[in-house]
């Protein structure tokens, strides 16, 4: 399949990602500021009122930021924990919430949704993680509570700027009624390999078959998230795997069915916490952007179906390529412990 | 295509020159010189002229996604440390009528240095006097704040705070020019490149004195230009006779515009994916095929989907 990087100048004509750091005011006085400035020290920062002033302009080429990304310092105000959406899956939690410490990715992904949701290619860092924290404390106060803190981004893959991972994971120690979810494409389990393992910390790895892999610019290969999987999983960390989003590809059976093997010649079917499994879904209006900013991406022309504003696949094809995939893992992991994405959920 | 914008003649001259560029007498409301693949406007001093001239020159060159606007002339600079002919890129510019700030996208590596500007409505005489931005909030922007000692957020040799509207060069146009271009343009296309002329304090250079200062960064800027991507973002995916069996099948299919849509999607699909367009839908083209009305186009429709979906062998 082709995509837009066959007219995409090349990478070295760009200023290097994170040469250009965007920073409130009120965001460098924060502690953290200095911190993160310190792993850019030839990076040139940009003094700005507010975040939405660089990161909400109009006419922004998401595609062509993310060759050349800026970062982007905040301070978040207002709502800084969401329900869960009804895109996303619960794995049989209730009190589900998300929460987004960072808007935007460093991988850049053909598929991915967020090309529609944000109209940068910017990363926004939001400092005041301990405003968050105080949220998630008045919530505790109510219930348990199940978040998931990197679905906008990759929390894991920034971990060396941001070290927010390693906070997380502290706050979580400090409430076992919080279950967190760290969803990564990363190899970078390493960076909180130190750590002592939390059974209320769940390090998801999102999983595709290196055809789809090829889709995913700048993110670790299939084999390397693999690894980085093993070792989490290793050292006592609650491990999940998703397969999320599936692409209807070319021979996709096949390909599922021979990635499905390499992964659980990799890792210990019986050892995985659970598995999530999801076909590619999304927003018309997300879509119809998206498409507007990567014309010639191949998976995004597909003829999706379209019910009640969201987009997907041929419900006959997917739920057929769901059924190979779901009997193909559950020779491996118990079935009670396969979470599979439903439209109707 | 490079697309210019710049207040006066002598601040052109260097980049008419460069470029080969040649007036086009039929244009009347501004002096625009043209060649193949450049154009630039002489838009006037000040604001109101900037933004004219720039959207009369995006107006009668309508840019595409591949194309650059460039504004390109002298400024003021608020600190005698930084010499007479130094050219930069605005990374930041404020518009003191309203203290709007706007951000142009950097995102190609350039050979200058780069700039906060602030675009006043008349010439700065005394920019001693312009006013400091507000720090109550704010870190002391004079203190380092990276561990390594270094001062990031200083553009040029002043630290951000101690200058006025936080920007170190001030001039007439940029912040005009840029509100105008961004109804054409994407963020990344509008480039601002100034030339430091002189200190605010003792008038603008002569005529002649501008053209000879800006010669050296014109040649800098045109080089570099010539050098940056002019990435596609809206690529073709069809060919000239895939181009010509869409057109076929959407008549004899009698589609609406909607469907018409629809077609042209799914053969971006088939294109993407290594099939000919032109080679699918030739059964369509065919003498002796007919379709009586849009509700059998429409099904034929159905069944190209079908079999492009995967559903079914191409």
């Amino acid at each position: 399949m082709n995509s837009l990087n066959t007219v995409c100048p090349a990478r070295q004509t760009f200023n290097p990602p994170f040469s250009r750091i965007y920073a409130e005011r009120e965001a460098l006085a924060h502690p953290r500021a200095a911190q993160v400035l310190s792993a850019f020290p030839a990076s040139r920062v940009i003094v700005i009122d507010h975040y939405k002033d660089v990161f909400n302009r109009t006419h922004q080429s998401f595609y062509l930021q993310k060759q050349s990304q800026a970062l982007i310092l905040a301070v978040k105000k207002g709502t800084l924990i969401y329900p869960g959406a009804p895109f996303c899956q619960d794995f049989g939690n209730s009190h589900f919430y998300y929460t987004s410490s960072v808007m935007n990715c460093i991988y850049d992904c053909e598929y991915c949704y967020l090309q529609g949701m944000y109209p940068s290619g910017n990363l926004v860092l939001f400092l005041n993680l301990e405003d968050i924290f105080g949220e998630v404390r008045a919530l505790l106060a109510r219930h348990p509570v199940y978040l998931c803190v990197s679905y906008d981004t990759d929390l894991l893959a920034l971990e060396g700027i941001t070290g927010l991972v390693r906070d997380w994971i502290a706050f979580a120690g400090e409430h076992p009624d919080l279950t967190l979810e760290i969803r990564t494409k990363s190899a970078a389990f390493s960076r909180i390999a130190d750590l002592a393992p939390l059974q209320n910390v769940i390090l998801a790895w999102t999983l595709s078959p290196e055809a789809a892999a090829r889709h995913e610019h700048r993110v670790p290969s299939p084999a390397l998230r693999l690894q980085s999987a093993l070792h989490a999983l290793r050292a006592g960390w609650p491990v999940r795997l998703c397969f999320d989003p599936l692409l209807l590809l070319p021979d996709a059976r096949n390909l599922y069915r021979t990635f499905i093997e390499e992964v659980f010649r990799t890792l210990p079917g019986d050892q995985i916490l659970d598995i999530g499994i999801g076909p590619f879904r999304i927003s018309t209006e997300y879509l119809k952007r998206i498409r507007r900013s990567r014309p010639a991406c191949a998976i995004l022309s597909y003829p999706f179906e379209v019910t009640d504003g969201s987009a997907s696949y041929d419900r006959t094809a997917m739920h057929a390529l769901m059924d190979e995939v779901c009997s193909l893992i559950a020779k491996y992991v118990n079935p009670d412990k396969i979470y599979r994405y439903e439209e109707d959920n | 295509m490079l697309l210019f914008a710049a207040a006066l003649y002598p601040e052109a001259a260097p980049l008419i020159d460069f470029l080969h560029l040649k007036k086009d007498p039929a244009f009347r409301a501004f002096d625009l010189f043209t060649s193949a693949d450049a154009a630039l406007i002489i838009t006037g001093c000040g604001p109101a002229n900037a933004a004219a001239g720039t959207a009369c020159l995006l107006t009668a060159r309508p840019p595409k996604s591949s194309d650059s606007f460039v504004n390109f002339g002298i400024c003021g600079c608020c600190s005698r440390d930084t010499a007479i002919g130094t050219p930069y890129l605005a990374c930041r510019i404020t518009d003191a009528g309203d203290g709007r700030t706007y951000y142009p996208d950097l995102l190609y590596a350039s050979p200058f240095a780069e700039a906060g500007i602030t675009s006043f409505s008349k010439p700065v005489s005394n920019p001693a006097a312009l006013p400091r931005l507000p720090e109550s909030s704010a870190p002391d922007p004079g203190q380092p704040i990276a561990p390594s000692g270094r001062k990031q957020w200083a553009y040029g040799t002043l630290p951000y705070g101690t200058l006025p509207y936080g920007n170190l060069l001030f001039d007439m146009e940029a912040a005009a020019c840029y509100q105008s271009a961004r109804h054409f343009l994407m963020q990344h296309q509008m480039i601002f490149c100034k030339v430091v002329s002189d200190y605010g304090t003792s008038g603008r250079p002569a005529p002649g004195a501008v053209a000879d200062l800006l010669k050296e960064p014109a040649a800098s800027l045109t080089a570099w230009l010539s050098g940056l991507p002019a990435p596609d973002l809206s690529p073709d995916p069809f060919t000239e006779s895939d181009h010509e069996a869409i057109r076929t099948a959407s008549e004899r299919l009698k589609l609406s515009e909607a469907m018409h849509a629809q077609l042209i999607r799914l053969m971006t699909y088939a294109s993407l994916t290594g099939h000919s367009p032109a080679k699918l839908l030739a059964f369509f083209a065919a003498p002796e095929f007919t379709c009586t009305s849009k509700k059998e186009g429409k099904r034929y429709l159905e069944q190209l989907k079908y079999r492009l979906s995967g559903q079914a062998d191409l």
